[in-house]
């Protein structure tokens, strides 16, 4: 018999349960992908250096001469367990070009350094997407995925590479996930190649070639230290394993919000299960009140409702199962773009896993739920729980006190305040979409803003920017004699089209500094002003270094050193230690908070420099940064013009590309969420409450005012959320963006644009609320005079 | 004046593609300010006849008439207007607002349809004299769960004068009350009807039958006869009732 009752309570109560077994799907897909999320994006780094073989120092030499002699070194240092170089050879973006493009220079670099490579790399090796190593014919070419974007080009298309006067033609066979090379953060990047293609190419060219050093050790510090204090003159950087993640911040920033919209999402999922369910089952309290009067037993009883929501949840997790699945590759395709996050094999059994999760959590408030109709009697399940003797109560206004508010209105604000605990879960979800809505927003008009340029050294009042200043077919400077000389050049190039302008530049090299009486070296990237605007920076103490013997550190650095204002620190030049004097210090993005600045008037002259920051132009002008690049492009189109905020994307990567593209979808998606949630749990308020609704019907209340009445409930629910989710936003802004752009190595304000963050993104989501609504009531339409017998 | 005249109203419903008539040519006419009342055995049609001449819902053939305008040819939204100003309802059930006071759910109609103060003014005294004069003043501030059946059916009625309607239709008003409540629930409508509002009432009681000046008697969807009882006095009653029982007995019931 109860397999009979089962049958025809699937079938009686269609809505509700249909209801729930959405929910159920609901809950599954998001469960089961952001937990997938979750998991991979937090093991993400570490897998994806463990599939590149990272190895614990890596060491780079801007030539070969040292070779020998490091490689003599590394052979006797005891600490030194194995080790292996590699040459790369530097080429110009002006000797590359794009398949369509035959004119040279066509290949946008975004002032990255550019070099080709080979496989067969030890360490740090480019791997595929899959995270397999490089495998490629003669005439193939591997590229990063940023360089990619940037210029367009797609695996299948040509480039041309222009190397001691001979032009090598190759076709695009892979994107590759390179680590070390494949991040804009870097200011690198690599073409690779077969080794035979390789060899042809660069075997008897003129080019720079860099040695890239990957070494293993038992002590990385140790060994740090010892190689600085060496003075190979061509070692132009040196670091430990634990920089790699540093390159990947802004890849983690995307990554740390998806896990927050993963958070966001289990907790959205679960809350509405809980919900839905509890809700479901006190809809069943009048027919178990029945069953128990007529003498079922309670076992019987429970039976008939375990089973019939096992069928559902176990339905809803089964569907949920599988429509996770491109789901969570959706949400992770994003970060995966960068990087190799694990194989797919987990991201089933963690689905599978989470879909299990979703059934055991369901049944099991199921089971507890059943337990408590062992302890009602049957006239108190008739009576929906009550005994018909207590009554709690009522929380809600009086309507003939309310001058000023209109009936509907007030109809909804009593409704929630009369059932708080009913609209919680849709307040709560509302609330945290609002405020996850605001997240995105707010980091884009921060990464935006002139603060984040000022904290990437650059003016927001100069003219305009210059990415190069080597003229056409010239190699990369690397010494500060030859930087100087260009800025004077351009001067005059400017000066003779009639542009008086004054060009600064900060020259970059990885100087080596004792900081303290014990002898601990650090070798931050370090900033040598040349002009005078090359020392731009807001200092938070102390003042710009000016005398030759003056120094300014980052406050990093200044704090990890115990370093303060007035403290001696040396620095080796031309092989020899000079005394500095700290003057200030400052936090910026440089080198992820950790870098240098140097006064003006020191010599640099015979130090190797890595490069140069960009140049700062200043001239008088009422055009904007951005009018004053395009002009310039017009007329001086040999040169690379930049605005400060192109700069800070040039140097933020594809980070804030993703952003703004995940904005809108992540905005349509939360849109559709709520929306979906608002209409489904609309369609269980008003199945509940039919009988109401047929008696405001019958009392000559027109559809439309029973349907906006139901509409004002929400309207109230959402007004509360967004006058919640405002001050939840700021708390969010200051404990969780600002600390993630601190991760970079500096503090900045988070900004807010109100309009949008407060007003036109939740106005969207109020819209998307509503609508979804006002749909979920268009089955008032339906309600008779014979629903009044349905009485809640 | 006729208050209501249905001319060969039909209702019929569709239940699992079969056609279920529940109103067969029914005629009727009831006059202003009378009381009428509606018997019949259970499923002959007495509540669909309610509902259908009341606008609550439609009919499938037919016409109806209230105090000359034609309802069939009316709008969804004229319908519902003219139910809120003109009409009023009692049911069996005593369907209020679960989140509202006695008192919100009876001038809930009213505000509905007002505007302004001092519009909304005028309700709260109509609604307080109602109340005094149906004996639920003291529990206007009451949730409906903390009332009696008889007070809260009070309560249906107070909603249902609340803008003075010209007609009341009640359903079974007594159907879930006591003999006391039940008495002054009918002693109520019967002071309202002869302050001059036409009452259309469906009941199973003969005892509560008998206060209505006519009754009709329905059968399979169809007015079977009627009884003309004339206006009710409280000397009258036992006469009525009597009377009333040998002209159902007589058709059956």
């Amino acid at each position: 018999m109860w397999l009979q009752i089962l049958k025809k309570d699937l079938m009686k109560q269609k809505t509700v349960n249909i209801i729930l077994f959405l929910f159920i799907t609901l809950s599954t897909i998001f469960l089961a992908s952001s937990v997938n999320n979750i998991c991979l994006v937090m093991n993400g780094l570490e897998t994806y250096m463990e599939y590149a073989n990272v190895s614990d120092v890596t060491a780079v030499f801007g030539g070969e001469d040292d070779k020998e002699a490091f490689e003599r070194w590394l052979d006797s240092h005891g600490e030194v367990t194995e080790y292996e170089g590699e040459q790369l050879c530097e080429i110009a973006p002006d000797d590359i070009s794009t398949g369509d493009d035959e004119e040279a220079g066509s290949f946008e670099a975004n002032g990255a350094s550019l070099y080709l490579g080979a496989v067969g790399s030890r360490y740090a090796k480019p791997l595929d997407s899959d995270g397999n190593d490089l495998v490629l014919e003669s005439g193939e070419v591997a590229v990063s995925p940023g360089l990619m974007a940037r210029n367009g080009l797609h695996v299948g298309d040509e480039l041309r590479f222009r190397v001691s006067d001979r032009v090598y033609t190759y076709r695009i066979a892979v994107q590759t996930r390179d680590i070390m090379f494949g991040n804009e953060m870097s200011g690198m990047g690599r073409f690779v190649f077969c080794k035979e293609d390789y060899d042809k190419m660069v075997s008897d060219c003129g080019n720079v070639k860099i040695l890239v050093y990957g070494i293993n050790t038992a002590d990385s510090e140790k060994v740090l230290t010892s190689v600085s204090q060496q003075g190979f003159t061509l070692l132009v950087n040196i670091y430990e394993r634990s920089i790699y993640p540093m390159l990947y911040v802004f890849d983690m920033i995307v990554a740390g919000l998806l896990i927050v919209i993963g958070l966001c999402l289990i907790l959205i999922s679960l809350m509405v299960l809980r919900f839905s369910l509890s809700f479901t089952m006190e809809e069943n309290y009048r027919e178990i009140g029945v069953m128990k009067a007529i003498g079922m037993r309670n076992f019987s009883i429970r039976r008939i409702y375990l089973v019939k929501y096992f069928v559902i949840v176990a339905a809803g997790a089964f569907v949920g199962f599988w429509l996770s699945i491109p789901v969570a590759g959706g949400m992770t395709d994003s970060v995966c773009n960068n990087m190799v996050l694990g194989n797919s094999a987990d991201a089933l059994g963690i689905n599978a896993a989470c879909s299990l999760a979703v059934v055991a959590f369901v049944t099991a408030m199921c089971v507890a739920f059943t337990r408590k109709m062992k302890k009602v009697s049957a006239i108190e399940a008739i009576r929906s729980g009550g005994s018909g003797e207590r009554y709690q109560k009522r929380r809600g206004l009086c309507l003939y006190r309310r001058r000023y508010m209109g009936t509907i209105s007030f109809l909804g604000f009593n409704d929630i305040l009369c059932n708080m605990k009913r609209y919680l879960v849709l307040f709560l979800t509302f609330c945290i979409s609002f405020v996850l809505i605001t997240v995105p927003l707010n980091t884009l008009t921060t990464m935006e803003s002139d603060e984040m340029a000022s904290k990437f050294s650059l003016d927001p009042d100069a003219a305009v920017y210059m990415d190069t200043i080597e003229a056409a077919g010239e190699a990369p400077y690397h010494n500060t004699v030859d930087m100087e000389n260009a800025l004077r050049r351009i001067e005059r190039e400017l000066s003779e089209q009639g542009y008086e302008a004054s060009l600064s530049i900060g020259a970059l090299c990885f100087a080596v500094y004792t900081v303290n009486d014990e002898g601990k070296v650090i070798k931050p990237l370090t900033y040598y002003p040349i002009g005078e605007n090359g020392g731009y920076c807001e200092y938070s103490a102390g003042e710009a270094p000016r005398l030759e013997n003056e120094v300014a550190f980052s406050k990093k650095i200044m704090d990890e050193n115990h370093l303060e204002i007035g403290d001696t620190v040396a620095i080796r030049l031309n092989g020899r230690d000079q005394k500095l004097i700290i003057t200030g210090y400052y936090s910026d993005y440089m080198q992820l908070g950790e870098s240098a600045r140097l006064n003006p008037v020191i010599d640099m002259g015979g130090e190797i420099m890595t490069g140069y920051w960009k140049a700062t132009v200043d001239m008088e002008t009422n055009l904007s940064q951005q009018e004053m690049a395009d002009l310039m492009r017009e007329k001086f189109p040999q040169y690379k013009w930049v605005t400060a905020q192109e700069a800070v994307d040039a140097n933020i990567g594809t980070t804030k590309d993703v952003m703004r593209t995940m904005q809108l979808p992540m905005t349509v998606m939360l849109c559709l969420l709520i929306m979906l949630i608002s209409l489904l749990m609309m369609k269980l308020f008003i199945v509940r409450e039919k009988g109401q609704l047929a008696m405001l019907g019958s009392i000559g209340w027109r559809r439309q005012a029973i349907r906006m009445w139901l509409v004002m409930r929400m309207v109230w629910v959402i007004l509360l959320s967004m006058a919640v989710a405002v001050p939840l936003s700021m708390l969010c802004n200051q404990f969780v963006l600002k600390n993630i752009f601190a991760i970079m190595g500096a503090e900045l304000t988070i900004q807010v644009e109100p309009l949008k963050a407060y007003l036109l993104y939740p106005g969207i989501l109020l819209a998307g609320i509503m609508a979804a609504t006002y749909f979920a009531t268009g089955s008032v339409r339906k309600i008779t005079t014979s629903d009044m017998k349905i009485a809640e | 004046m006729n208050a209501l005249k249905a001319t060969d109203l039909c209702k019929t419903y569709i239940v699992n593609k079969r056609q279920n008539h529940v109103l067969r040519n029914v005629n009727l006419e009831i006059e202003e300010g009378e009381m009428v009342g509606v018997m019949g055995p259970s499923g002959s049609g007495k509540t669909t006849l309610l509902y259908t001449v009341s606008g609550m819902d439609t009919a499938t053939a037919g016409e109806i008439l209230f105090f000359g305008k034609k309802m069939t040819q009316l709008s969804a939204n004229q319908v519902s207007d003219m139910r809120l100003s003109k009409m009023g309802f009692v049911f069996q059930q005593m369907y209020m607002l679960k989140n509202l006071s006695i008192y919100d759910n009876i001038i809930l109609p009213a505000y509905q349809s007002a505007s302004g103060k001092a519009q909304r003014r005028e309700i709260n005294e109509r609604a307080k004299v109602l109340m005094a004069k149906l004996g639920i003043s003291e529990v206007a501030d009451n949730d409906i769960s903390e009332v009696s059946g008889g007070q809260l059916q009070r309560a249906c009625i107070a909603r249902s004068m609340i803008n003075n309607p010209k007609i009341i239709f009640a359903d079974e008003p007594t159907g879930a009350l006591n003999k006391q409540n039940s008495k002054e629930v009918m002693k109520e409508l019967n002071k309202l009807n002869e302050e001059g509002t036409t009452i259309m009432m469906v009941t199973h009681d003969a005892k509560v039958a008998s206060r209505c000046e006519r009754v009709f008697y329905i059968e399979d969807g169809n007015i079977r006869e009627e009884k003309n009882l004339g206006k009710y006095t409280d000397d009258t009653a036992r006469e009525r009732e009597r009377e009333l029982n040998n002209w159902l007995m007589g058709l059956g019931w």
